[in-house]
Order: C-alpha cells, then structure tokens, then sequence
C-alpha cells in the first residue's frame, strides 16, 4: 500500500475527530459566543444548529473549489469567508425563521454572529482549501455535529432547570423555575465543565482509537498484498 | 457639562455593567486566541475600540433606511460585512502606506480584529436595540474599552493558571471557561438582569 | 512543587501558599466561627446549627472526593472545606431551605476551588463564589430574613414563614434604618444566621489578628476604606457619622471582612500588594452596595478583587517606598534650589532695574 493510499485512509478517519478529539467548542474554543449565552431551550438550541448547518456547509464546499491557482491572497481572506458566509446566511435565516419562528427573535444577535465565527476561517484555513470538495464538505458535517452535541446537551439541561420543559413539553411538574440559569456565566461554567469531560475522554480514547486506525490500515494493507501475491501467482500460471 | 457627564456614564455602563466579554460573551474565541501572548491584547484591544468607534458611526448611517424593513434580520450580517470590509481596507491601505514595525504589527492583527464576534455582535446590539447616534458613538467606544478590560482579565487568568497546580482534564481551554464564568457571575452583580439581544 | 512561569524581564510572584502552618490556621479559624453560633441559636433556635452541620457535610463530602480522585492523601488541608461550608452557612438567613447552601458549598468545592488547583492554589475564595451563586439564583431565599427570636425547628415550614428584608434594603433605599446603633452592635436585627453578633465577630477578629491567621496588612486598609467612603459619600440622611456607623455594621460586611478578606490562598502574597488589596476590596464592595444590583454585593467585590490579586503583587513589587523617598527628596532639594536661584535672580534685577529705571527718569 502506498503512501497516498495510507494517507486517504488517515484522513478519512481523521474526519470523525470533528466530533470529538478536534471539536470545535469543547477542544478547539471556537463558536463559543452564541453556544454559551444562546442555548438556552431546546428549541434555540435546534434553531442555531440548523442555521450554522446551511450556513457553514455550502461556505467551506465553495471555499473548497478555490485553491491552486486560484489562490486568494491573504489579506483578502477572511473578508472573502465572512462575505460567502453573509451570502449563504440568507436562505439560512430564512429556513430557521421558517421553522422555529419565535427563537428567531429569541437569540437576537447570536444568529446572525455565526456568520463572521472563526469556526469558519479555522476550518477554512486547515482543510478545505486544499482538499478535494467532498472531504471539505465531510469535514464541515462532523465539525458541525461537534458542535450540535454540546449546545443541545446545555439547551436542554438549561431548559429544564428554568422551566421544567423539554422542547417545550412540560416535564417536571414541581420545578423550581430557576429562570438564572439562562444567565452567561451558567453558560460558561456548563460549557468549561463539558470541555473538561470532552478533554479527559479525548487523552484516554485518543491513542486507543489511533492504534485501531493503524491496525486497521495494516490489515488492509496486508489483505491487499496477499490479493496481489495470489493475482501474480495466477498470471504465472 | 451634563452632555459629558452622561458621555462618560455612558461609557463607563457600556464597560463595565454590560461588559461584552462578561455578559454577553462576545468575543471568546479571539480573545482566547490572541491572550496567549503577554503584551498583544493590549494592541488587539485598542486596534479593537478604534474599530467600534468608527462602525458604530458607520452602522448607524447605513441602517438608518432600514428601520421599517420586515426582512431586514436577513441581510444585516451582508451589510455589515460589507461596511466593515469597506472599513478593512481603508485601514488596510493607509498601513501598508505607513512606516515602522508598529503599522507592519496593526496589519497583521487587522483581519481578526475587524471580521470579529466583539465588533460584528456590537454593531448588532446597535442596531437591533435602535440606538441614536450619541449613545451608538458611546456604545462603540465603550465596547471596545470593555473587550480590553476583558482581555487585561483573561491575561492575568492565564498567568495564574500557569503557577496553578490544575487538574490535566482542565488544562488549557475548560478552566480558562470556568475563569471567565466566574468573573461573569461577579460583573453580573452589577446588572442584576438578563441584558436583551 | 513550585512552577514559576517566566514572562520576559518580569519576575513572577508565585502565588501558591506555603505549606507550613496548615493546620494551626484552619484550626484557629473554625475556633474562630464557633461563637457564632451564640447569637444564632439564641435568635433562631436549632435550625441555624443543623443548617451549618448539613453544609459543612456536603463540602467535606465534594472536598474529598475530589482529593481522592486527584490522587492525593486525605490531610488537614481538608479541613479548609469544613472553613468554606461553616461560611457559606453563616452567610444564610435562617429560615433558608436546605436546597440552597449546599448547592452552594457544591459550587464552592467542585467548581471554584478544585479544578484551580485545590487547596493554597484557588484564585477565587470559595465560600465568596458559593454565596454568589446562591444569591444569584435563588436571590428571594438569600434576602428574606426571619425576624430574631423566632425559633425555628430543624424541619421547621419554612415557606409559611413571614419573611423580613434586612437593614440593607433600608440602606439601599436610602433611608434611615429604624433600629439604633447601639442594638445593630448587639444583635437583634433581621440578618443572616451568623452575621447580626457584631461584638463578637468584633472580638473574634482580635482573637484571629493575635494568632496571625488574619493579616492586619489586609483587614485594616478594608475597614479604613469603608468607614471613609461611608463618611465621605454617605447614601442616608442622619449625618456622616451615622452613615458610616450603619455601612459598617448592617449586614454581613464586618463578617466577610474578618473571615473572607484575608483568606491566605487568594490574597497578594506581599505586604503592600495586601494592603492594596484590602483598599481595592474596601472600595469595590462599597461600590457594589451603592450601585449593584443586590443589596449586598461584597462576594461579588471579592472575587473581582481576587482576580486581581496577582497583579497587585507585581506591579507594586516594582515600587519601593524607599526609593520613592530617596528620588522624592532629592527633586524637592533641586525644586528649593532652583526657587531660590530665582529668589536671587529676581532681587538683583529689581535692584539694577530700580537703578536703571530711575537712569531712565533721569534722562
């Protein structure tokens, strides 16, 4: 197996690290503002994550095809990916205002503030302007994930101390109402704790699942060679 | 000398009762990004305020025609890229005309300090709490003083973190949060509210 | 294990508390809280102590967890949990429900003081963030007071109670309270559990300052700054001196200033940053009482103040007192000397002007 074929097949894996050993809020401390003051309900929480999906994806598949010769010069750059970003912001408010209409006037500021969030240039800058557009647009979902995980675990756990409800379903009927937690520091006191677990299982997970990479290139590796061993053998023959 | 009585207050309310980094959490991500180095967020901050204060009179004016305008949450991150591109390469281009290692510095911090969340979020806060011009200029002036506040704090955060004996799970990013959280619950002693967006 | 981390030509001052004297400290300081709660069963009967021991039990509780977890001996440094829990508690009026501080000594061990490092190495004084906490989330349990001598059981009802506000919202309000000094010194006003015996925290500070646990570098700037800003920008009619009278005594004030103030592991760790810590907090928690949003707002003032604690250290390291005299000294001698060459200059002139001008007349 050569290097470029070992070389896919890390990057293919290195994918999913999006989700967890590289994500963006609890790793890397990327889209921190709206995930800390904004994840206040469930549907909040939804409404910020479908609009950073159908903003970010299309941004950094577009980004992707510019590259090579068409190199953008550096100090264009950040107000090329904070324009392409406003540009597909709009079908992406227009979207979430369709369907979860009053978190729209709930997160205020923090919808629109994805747009210029150095989740993007971060991600930019590492991948998709040299990769091909389909791992770029790979790489966006998983890092997009990583993101919707944590602000859905806070919105939801925000939502129930404040109101008892869950996406709006009355749950707890004796709920203290403890409307403070929908307060920022709250935010970043939940969102550093989970960043502490999401650091902790990372340091022991991470060197687990890269022997399991590794092992498993060797096995296609070695399961390669003998196909081609028993391919020549029957040439010969 | 009441015009400039409310001027400061006004300013001193934008910096501290409502600071941007503690209450609203603007600007985490490049404050974090910037903080490692000792003497830089000081330039950051500045680079910062001067940026706020010149929007915010720009914002003002542009969205001044869009006041009634029913799909106007649709296109105020294009406007406002656009008026803070606009603004980027002015300052962009008399640097590169000026001389000395201090416009070379100030470039190279240009870009994040302008596409940023502090500014982009200020200048939304403006618009969307239909600010006049004085209390935009005061706002923006005090936004930025704020963030420099703010980033004086992470600074000497980071530096006690360092002598720290903290935990390994905690290192580095989860107790820089739990830092800021904590000073956030102190400055929200001060607003005793939930700030609208 | 000390690490000092070097940043270019300045020097860091560590910030971690040396491990002599662990015990003796933590131990003056709990003999220090035990009386009390005197004045706390005489007001409110049993519950205010079965309030402490439940708290003190959580924090111990989170505190060694916590050590366990890290890996580290169960010691005496534990008992520094016990000192948080103890606070907390005595910060709490009595007719609290148990819910509330032991949330907050929760907050206290597992947020505030272990992941910065555990004992000697937190930045923030834990029992200061457990009440702020408290205060911010459940603000109408924290600030409804029963009225003294109401005893209260350990299983009492408490949401029947009908609840006062403290002589703080009177304050706040800018009046002036009803109850006289003399009986605010004494005890019998609305307040919380521990905070109301002003004579005895009074004696309890004397006790604390004799055995060095409290620093007087630290308290006594405090107390100083907030009589003068009481006297000098007083918020109540009824004259200067009764305005800094109340400040000082209405409310836990005196309370956090002896037990919070000059906890070892947050203060600066050099006598004048301690003394400018002292000012800073005096300062902070009168402006956070004039103008904040709560009625009390000193754990809020402290954990700012706590943050800038080690920049106090460094940036008044580099003053030295005497060498600011020396180079005072000497600029004054240079400014007589110049003002007396100026003397000299303008007398000569007069002299040979009043001869020139009567030259003048002449011709």
């Amino acid at each position: 197996m050569d290097i470029q074929t070992i070389r896919r097949y890390k990057r293919n894996y290195s994918l999913l690290s999006g989700i967890l050993s590289n994500n963006p809020i609890l790793m890397q401390g990327l889209v921190l503002a709206p995930a800390v003051v904004a994840s206040t309900t469930l549907k909040n929480g939804l409404a910020l994550c479908i609009c950073a999906f159908v903003v970010f994806l299309p941004t950094l598949f577009v980004v992707s095809f510019i590259k090579g010769k068409n190199q953008i010069p550096h100090f264009l750059r950040m107000f090329f990916y904070a324009l392409l970003s406003s540009v597909f912001f709009i079908p992406a408010a227009f979207l979430t205002k369709a369907v979860f209409p009053s978190s729209v006037d709930m997160l205020g500021i923090y919808m629109p503030l994805l747009v210029v969030n150095t989740i993007v240039i971060a991600r930019a800058e590492a991948v998709a302007v040299r990769s091909r557009p389909l791992v770029a647009v790979g790489d966006a979902f998983f890092h997009m994930i990583g993101f919707a995980v944590p602000v859905l675990l806070a919105a939801g756990i925000r939502e129930y101390f404040s109101s008892g409800t869950l996406y709006g379903v009355l749950i707890d009927l004796n709920s203290r109402n403890l409307t403070q937690v929908n307060l920022p520091f709250v935010g970043f006191i939940l969102f550093g704790l989970m960043a502490a677990g999401a650091q902790l299982i990372s340091q022991k997970a991470t060197p687990a699942y890269r022997k399991w990479v590794n092992k498993r290139i060797i096995l296609k590796a070695s399961a390669e060679s003998t196909a081609e061993q028993q391919s020549r053998n029957s040439e010969e023959r | 000398m009441t015009y400039i009585g409310q001027f400061f207050m006004g300013i001193i309310t934008a910096m501290l009762v409502e600071n941007v980094l503690f209450t609203r959490a603007l600007g985490v991500s490049p404050l974090l990004l910037v903080v490692n180095k000792s003497k830089n967020f000081f330039l950051f901050g500045g680079i910062i305020t001067v940026i706020t204060t010149v929007s915010s009179v720009l914002t003002w004016a542009a969205f001044q025609p869009l006041k009634r305008f029913g799909y106007r949450y649709l296109f105020e991150p294009l406007i406002l890229v656009l008026l803070l591109g606009a603004l980027y390469f002015a300052a962009y281009y008399f640097l590169s005309r000026a001389k000395g290692e201090r416009a070379v510095l100030i470039k190279n911090a240009l870009p994040y300090s302008v596409f940023n969340c502090a500014v982009v979020g200020s200048m939304l806060l403006l618009v969307h709490n239909r600010m006049s011009l004085l209390s935009s200029v005061v706002f923006g002036i005090g936004s930025g003083l704020g963030f420099l506040l703010a980033g004086f704090f992470v600074n000497e955060g980071q530096r006690r973190m360092q002598q720290a004996d903290v935990p390994a799970a905690f290192r580095g990013l989860p107790i820089t949060l739990l830092y800021i959280g904590i000073l956030s619950l102190a400055f929200y002693g001060l607003t005793g509210r939930i700030l609208a967006v | 294990m000390k690490k000092v981390a070097e940043t270019g030509p300045e020097e860091e001052i560590s910030q971690e508390l040396p491990q002599k004297r662990e015990g003796a400290g933590l131990a003056d300081m709990i003999a220090a809280l035990m009386p009390l709660f005197v004045p706390a069963y005489f007001f409110y009967g049993e519950r205010p102590l079965f309030i402490s021991l439940v708290t003190v039990l959580a924090a111990l509780a989170a505190d060694i967890l916590c050590t366990r977890m890290r890996g580290r001996k169960i010691g005496v440094h534990n008992l520094s949990a016990a000192v948080t829990g103890l606070i907390i508690a005595l910060l709490m009026p009595a007719s609290v429900s148990y819910a509330v501080p032991i949330s907050a000594a929760l907050f206290a061990i597992l947020v505030v003081k272990h992941p910065f490092g555990g004992y000697g190495r937190n930045i923030f004084n834990p029992a200061a963030a457990g009440y702020a906490f408290a205060a911010v989330l459940f603000p109408k349990a924290v600030f409804s007071f029963p009225a003294p001598f109401t005893k209260l059981a350990a299983d009492a009802a408490v949401q029947d109670l009908s609840l006062q506000t403290s002589l703080l919202a009177a304050l706040k309000l800018r009046t002036l309270p009803q109850t006289s000094l003399f009986s605010l010194m004494l005890g019998g006003v609305p307040g919380p559990m521990g905070t109301t015996g002003i004579l005895i925290i009074a004696a309890c500070l004397l006790y604390l300052l004799v055995r060095r646990v409290v620093k007087f570098q630290t308290v006594l700037p405090f107390l100083i700054t907030v009589f003068a800003f009481a006297w000098l920008f007083p918020r109540i009619p009824g004259g200067r001196l009764a305005s800094a009278g109340y400040e000082m005594m209405a409310g836990p004030l005196l309370f956090c200033g002896v037990y919070m103030v000059s906890d070892p592991a947050t203060m600066p760790k050099t006598g004048k940053g301690a003394a400018a810590y002292g000012i800073l907090c005096g300062l902070l928690a009168m402006v956070f009482r004039y103008y904040g949003a709560f009625e009390e707002g000193f754990c809020f003032a402290l954990l700012i103040a706590n943050a800038l604690a080690g920049w106090l250290d460094r940036q008044l390291s580099k003053i030295s007192f005497k060498e600011l005299g020396i180079r005072g000294l000497a600029a004054l001698r240079g400014l007589l000397r110049r003002a007396a060459g100026m003397i000299r200059k303008t007398a000569a002139e007069k002299g040979g002007a009043g001869n020139g001008h009567s030259n003048h007349k002449k011709v």
